[in-house]
């Protein structure tokens, strides 16, 4: 055997072992993190009250805000959320038991269709996903799948000669034996999927890499003292003012005409500004934030943007969103969702062709060894 | 010839017992779907009044946590009496008299009914420390008081 074969044999082995011995846990965080991607959309579909029928004029923040207020006794509303024109609009309420609920409400009739207190599906499969539950040992469990994610990825390029025939020429032999058509189509899944499973390898290692330095106590720096509004521009009232959350809108938009609105956050203490986040697509991947006084309903400063954020705000920013697939809306959402079952698929197929193959392999290289050494005892 | 069953099931089975990390989150679903912690350690709580202001202190019975900057951290429930809630601007809290507004500790946030506030805590505690409680209302007049933080830290200590 010549040296270049012997060495893609060892790539071969070190691709068939990195992801079998942990194959099923890995499946596991790649259906869930399949899911996690269009899991408002799943609860979309399963829960009616979060319809809309996105026809109409839309109610102003400040009217959809009494309506969530007025469906729930002592309730204050804390942030509204946007999710497109066929979506309530999502009314996150503080309750006086100190729990939160969320108002879903209609964004042209301002009726409240339903109350989803707790834990939405969405935290849950992100929980599920992205630390099994148990912060923080489940997070270094899930994001060191990174590793055998990347080292599977390198090593499938190195044994998969002119891999990228299977771009112009994908040949899946679906009429042969299983063994034949489950190792077509990994190969097959495995060259499309290239780019998804270097963006997941890489952004998940990002993910590893942030939680371990911030037990290390390194700090990454880059964060901003965060924006508030000074004392002396604080009113003096007998009580709290409340935030007109109309005028805080309008004038967000008139600094940024071209945004699409996605989220107002009213002030969480009396010091702090109300944000309004949306996208004006101007830097893919950065939402705008628009940080306003909410007793003057003056923008204090526009944020978001690339000068708007230091080097780690952006780089976090821009790893979560392609880990995620949320920054281009539904259709991104889509091919995430794809390649997601894709890899999935990969892993499943890997596992299959291992079994079938490699046990094989294994079991009668194994018996070789013994005979071996059985002929040479007598 | 095989003698005994167990390591041939062994051999088939060991590469899937990976399965057995779906496990794990198995024990934290009820606690997660409940709007309030089920299993949640038993609560310690104080009744403070700063001014017009009267005050509940809650806190879990648990050690402080390492905050990652070299800090333990402590976090305290503020419950204000729900008339007070519109009345109140921000409520501080701080190991040590504040010596003056900028520097009057952690403010609460959240839920208004319930704030939260994240207080740092000395790591080796003398037992003498007070947890100061600074209290400014709308009309900006601050309103201090303070209780001892030996038997409100929670955990072995």
């Amino acid at each position: 055997m010549s040296a270049g074969k012997s060495r893609t044999r060892l790539w071969f082995l070190w691709h068939s072992w990195l992801a079998m011995p942990i194959w099923a846990f890995l499946f596991f965080i790649c259906v869930t993190g399949t899911i996690a991607v269009v899991s408002t959309e799943i609860t979309w579909l399963v829960d009616p009250s979060m319809r809309a029928s996105g026809g109409g004029q839309p109610l102003p923040p400040g009217a959809l805000i009494a309506a969530a207020e007025a469906a729930a006794p002592g309730g204050r509303v804390e942030s509204l959320s946007w999710g497109g024109s066929h979506m309530a609009v999502g009314a996150e309420m503080a309750l006086p038991d100190g729990t939160f609920t969320t108002a879903w409400v209609n964004p042209v009739t301002g009726v409240v269709q339903g109350l989803s207190p707790g834990t939405s599906f969405r935290q849950f499969i992100r929980a599920l996903h992205g630390w099994l539950m148990t912060y923080p040992t489940g997070w270094y469990l899930v994001t060191a799948l990174a590793i055998p994610l990347a080292g599977s990825l390198v090593t499938g390029l190195v044994v998969y000669k002119r891999f990228w025939k299977s771009f112009y020429q994908p040949r899946i032999r679906w009429r042969q034996a299983p063994r034949v058509m489950w190792g077509d189509l990994h190969r097959v899944a495995g060259t499309w999927s290239i780019w998804f499973i270097a963006v997941i390898s890489i952004t998940s290692l990002w993910f590893l890499i942030y939680i371990a330095l911030f037990h290390l106590g390194i700090g990454l720096g880059g964060g901003k003292a965060p924006v508030m509004v000074a004392r002396d521009q604080i009113p003096v009232s007998a009580a709290r003012p409340k935030t007109d959350a109309d005028a805080v809108v309008a004038a967000a938009m008139a600094a940024l005409p071209d945004m699409r609105l996605r989220y107002l956050r009213l002030p969480g203490t009396a010091y702090d500004t109300a944000s309004v986040i949306g996208s004006s697509g101007q830097v893919p991947l950065l939402p705008d934030i628009v940080r306003v006084n909410p007793y003057t309903s003056e923008v204090i400063v526009v944020e978001g943007g690339l000068e708007g954020a230091s080097g780690v705000e952006l780089t976090r920013t821009i790893m979560r969103a392609l880990h995620t697939g949320d920054f281009g809306g539904l259709p991104v959402k889509l091919i995430w969702f794809a390649f997601g079952s894709l890899m999935s698929l990969l892993v499943f197929s890997g596992m299959l062709i291992w079994t079938k193959r490699t046990a094989r392999a294994t079991a009668e290289a194994v018996r070789g060894l013994r005979t071996a050494r059985a002929s040479s005892n007598a | 010839m095989r003698k005994f069953s167990m390591p041939g099931f062994w051999h088939r089975g060991k590469f899937h017992l990976s399965a057995l990390m779906m496990l794990v989150p198995l024990p934290f679903l009820p606690n997660y779907f409940s709007p309030k912690p089920i299993f949640a350690p038993p609560e310690i709580r104080r009744d403070v009044s700063a001014g017009p202001f009267p005050i509940t202190l809650v806190t879990y019975d648990e050690s402080p946590h390492w905050a990652g900057n070299g800090e333990w951290m402590k976090e305290y429930h503020v419950h204000l009496r729900p008339a007070d809630i519109d009345k109140v601007r921000g409520v501080f809290l701080r190991v040590g008299k504040p010596r003056n507004l900028r520097a009057a500790g952690a403010l609460g946030f959240g839920n208004p009914y319930e704030r939260e506030a994240e207080v740092a805590v000395p790591a080796e505690p003398a037992g003498t420390e007070e947890l100061w409680v600074t209290v400014e209302d709308w009309s900006g007049r601050i309103h201090q008081t303070s209780t001892p933080l030996a038997g409100f830290l929670g955990g072995k200590r």
